[in-house]
């Protein structure tokens, strides 16, 4: 590989530890301001969490949707805020981080404040091409303090510098900080607060390309630096791994190794939480003695809620599999190895990231694309990447292919309801890059064609509290929107499935025995308000065999997906309270020309799985998707045409598996 | 595409009005003040943009900037001149009174002046060049060095390799104990006669 090559990415925003709901309050205007500038990896993130102390606050820069964070830098009795700018490799600005660091830094910027002073973090295995944008940020004028990072690694490859001899030559205070030496801190927290007396190159280095490459050349040699070589383990370990042959083939076993832990490891848990919700339900039911009150907390909260969080194992799992690849260093080299195929899609090796990401959530993936430099191909990756399975898809498959196939059943060795999983994953696979295909020919002619660079970071060990923060991080954006989304939908859920209240006369004269407590809800379902809505919609879903009961349940899911698992939970305990499972199993159809039909037949399992495996229903991704393409365009573009590919794709299943069955 | 330029960048000195220019290492091939300096230098001198003297170092050109002038806003004009003149070694003439071994010489020195005689004299040792010839140099060690076990790694390893940094046709180091050091240091300060 020679020379590791430019511009990286950031694939999910972890490593920070904010809140994001905590908004930019409460920062002291007053207190001088210093922003971190470094290309990713270089530790800079790492650098910030450290002298923060991990209390950062985030929000949006103005305009865009690039995370802000900062935090508070306490020295003895002086404090300074500090700003963690995105990654970037360039001042030249060609993604939408790097052009947020470039306004920060412009002074004549009109709505961004220039911080007052700046630290650089530079690896220092990587000196040469950091330099260009040390030199970049030094003609701001603005004061400059260079941290250098990974002066163990360099050592340890056999490279080296002086480090005197390199603060000469840039003229500006230059730090060395190794991760995991906190006693190093000490000193940089009291260079920070005395960032007024940095001094200040004589002469700013130049800003003209040739220029800067003699400037460069001509204070690495000053500085002694000797290029590490590329880590004997890096090498050895790239020569399997980026082998065109055996790569692909660890790579793929990699994946298949991913997704039977999330599965298997994570299932106990999920059981144990389920056991835990409804011994919760049972107690309710058993201890208040409001009927409806009951029913709401039991069946609304509990059972809407409680059958969502069961899931959070899973989520927790595909995110320690993630950072972990990510820290690794793997995930860079499964993004170049897939060079080659999302090529085929139109797409570059980075846009793999994006979609890795989205099998944990489109959001992140979203959020990935920011590292794609062309605007078309950001575009068309977040075409695709909702039609990745997400996380959230996974309960309602679980439900789905629950009711689809039984446990025992086998194909060959392996279990049927694993094959249909796997099956979808892949169908969602490669329906994401087939949709991103599509929206990159039809962008063609928009913008350059920029070329592919990404950095091959030599293998780190993954610390425990990174991949602890990344994991933190997405279990509670994923608790969140279970409390708020979530939670919102399921009560607005239940109380259109239960009103209008009816009286005993009225259910009497119906002839339902109003003693049977299942009657009863069964009666109150029936006649409720959503059934009102669900029977509405029901000549567009009618062709698919779908009822009022599943539209009802596929209305409310677009909010979040989740929430049909919850809904058709609320449905089916109106029939079968102690086992909503068993008690969809055995749903029928109420009327029309299949009436007293199972409901679930295979062909409408099917039709209901491929129809969220395409349906945009989920609210933060068209929220996320307004933010990141800038106007409700592309959100409007991607709900209408995965809706139409969902009812067609999900008619076509149930007409093939009807005919099949 | 022409040629790449000649690396150089700027150190400030202790006199803010003269910068260092760091250049690579023999690419004048002579020290001190130079004779004559390439037009492009040359035309800065005479606009009064650059001020005598002008002083060339094994890997380094000073240049002191001109009255009522400032670093800031004449650095880049003089960065280009510095390194359209540095393409053409040619024209630079070196002192009239220049000798072959002036850059050794100067060379020595300088190691001596920088990090190598600072640790040399934390540790209580003199270094002092007796000789340069044939791209040979001749020194002595004193104070603690004289008898030190360790005085010939100091030579080694750090004079001689940053010697050979800044001059890299060096043939080799040739270490004399100063003969009187051992003497109380009293007797030294009077007059010996051999």
């Amino acid at each position: 590989m020679g020379e590791r090559r430019g511009a990286g990415f950031v694939t999910l925003d972890s490593g920070h530890c904010a809140v994001p709901g905590q908004e930019l309050r409460g920062l002291d205007e007053q207190l001088p301001t210093l922003a971190l500038v470094g290309s990713p990896n270089s530790g800079k993130t790492t650098l910030f969490n450290a002298l923060t102390g991990l209390r950062a606050k985030t929000g949006n820069y103005p305009g865009v949707t690039v995370t802000r964070y900062v935090g508070r830098v306490a020295v003895h009795d002086r404090e300074l805020t500090l700003e963690d700018l995105p990654g970037t490799y360039s001042l030249a600005a060609i993604s939408p981080d790097e052009q947020v660091v470039a306004d920060v830094l412009d002074l004549d910027h009109p709505t961004l404040a220039t911080p007052d002073a700046l630290v650089v973090t530079l690896d220092a295995t990587t000196l040469r091409r950091s330099l260009n944008m040390l030199a970049q940020v030094l003609a701001t004028g603005l004061p400059v303090c260079v941290v250098l990072t990974f002066t163990d690694e360099l050592t340890r490859r056999q490279g080296s510098i002086d480090v005197a001899a390199f603060q000469r030559a840039v003229g500006v205070p230059v730090l060395t900080v190794t991760s995991g030496r906190r006693q190093e801190l000490g000193p940089l927290r009291d260079r920070l607060v005395d960032w007024s007396t940095w001094a200040t190159p004589a002469l700013p280095p130049p800003t003209e390309p040739a220029e800067v490459v003699s400037w460069i050349e001509s204070v690495l040699s000053s500085s002694g630096y000797v290029l590490p070589q590329i880590d004997r383990r890096t090498r050895r370990v790239d020569a399997v791994l980026l082998h065109p042959v055996w790569g692909t083939l660890v790579f793929f076993a990699a994946m298949f190794v991913f997704f039977q832990i999330i599965f298997t490891l994570a299932s106990p848990v999920q059981g144990w939480l389920e056991n835990l919700f409804g011994f919760l339900s049972t107690q309710v039911q058993d201890h208040v003695g409001n009927r409806f009150l009951a029913s709401f907390l039991a069946d609304g909260i509990i059972g809407g809620v409680g059958g969502v969080v069961a899931f959070l194992p899973q989520i927790a799992l595909l995110f320690v599999l993630i950072s972990i690849m990510e820290a690794s260093g793997y995930m860079s080299r499964a993004a170049f190895l897939m060079d080659r195929v999302m090529a085929k899609a139109g797409l570059e090796g980075r846009a793999f990231v994006a979609l890795l990401s989205s099998l944990a959530c489109a959001i992140p993936g979203i959020m990935a694309t920011r590292t794609l430099p062309s605007m078309r191909d950001r575009i068309s990756t977040m075409m695709g990447a909702p039609l990745m399975t997400c996380s959230a898809r996974l309960p309602v498959y679980v439900l789905l292919v629950g009711l689809l196939v039984s446990p025992s059943d086998r194909v060959g060795p392996i279990g049927a309801q694993g094959v249909i999983m796997f099956a979808l994953y892949v169908v969602g696979a490669l329906s994401a890059m087939a949709s991103a295909w599509v929206f990159s020919r039809i962008g063609r002619r928009s913008g350059p064609l920029l070329p592919f660079y990404m950095e091959m970071p030599p293998y780190r060990m993954p610390s425990a509290r990174s991949v602890g923060l990344a994991v933190w991080d997405a279990c509670r954006g994923f608790m969140r929107k279970v409390g708020k989304i979530i939670l919102a939908t399921t009560v607005v859920l239940w109380v259109l499935l239960n009103v209008p209240v009816h009286s005993n006369a009225t259910m009497a004269a119906a002839g339902v025995d109003v003693h049977d407590q299942a009657a009863v809800s069964a009666y109150t379902i029936d006649h409720s308000a959503a059934a009102a809505v669900g029977r509405f919609v029901e000549p567009v879903f009618e062709p698919l065999g779908f009822d009022w009961r599943i539209n009802v349940g596929i209305l409310a899911s677009l909010s979040a997906r989740e929430v049909f698992v919850a809904t058709m939970g609320q449905v089916a305990a109106a029939d079968n309270p102690d086992k909503p499972a068993e008690g969809l199993k055995h749903l029928t159809v109420q009327s029309g020309p299949r009436a007293g039909e199972r409901l679930f037949t295979p062909a409408v399992l099917a039709a209901l799985l491929v129809f969220f495996l395409y349906a945009l229903q989920c609210a933060s991704t068209i929220g996320v998707l307004r933010r990141e393409s800038g106007s409700w365009k592309w959100p409007a573009i991607a709900f209408g045409y995965m809706f139409v590919v969902a009812w067609t794709m999900a008619f076509l299943t149930g007409l093939v598996v009807g005919a099949l069955t | 595409m022409s040629a790449p330029l000649v690396p150089v960048h700027p150190e400030a000195t202790d006199a803010p009005e003269v910068l260092r220019w760091v250049v690579p290492v023999g690419a004048l091939g002579f020290v001190g003040e130079p004779s004559r300096v390439p037009a492009p230098l040359q035309d800065l001198y005479a606009a009064g943009v650059l001020a005598a003297p002008t002083v060339v170092e094994p890997a380094a050109v000073l240049l002191r900037i001109g009255a009522g002038r400032s670093w800031r806003d004449e650095g880049p004009s003089v960065r280009r001149a510095l390194q359209a003149a540095l393409a053409r070694p040619q024209d630079w003439r070196p002192p009239a009174d220049a000798s072959g071994d002036d850059v050794l010489r100067a060379a020595a020195e300088e190691v001596l002046a920088g990090e190598v005689g600072d640790f040399v004299d934390g540790h209580g040792g003199v270094i002092e060049v007796l000789d340069v010839a044939d791209d040979q140099v001749t020194i002595q060690l004193g104070g603690a060095c004289s008898g030190c076990p360790a005085s010939g790694v100091t030579v080694q390893s750090r004079f001689e390799a940053a010697l050979r940094r800044l001059y890299p046709q060096l043939r080799g180091v040739v270490a004399h104990e100063a003969p009187s050091s051992r003497r109380p240091r009293l007797i030294q300060l009077l007059p010996t006669r051999h």
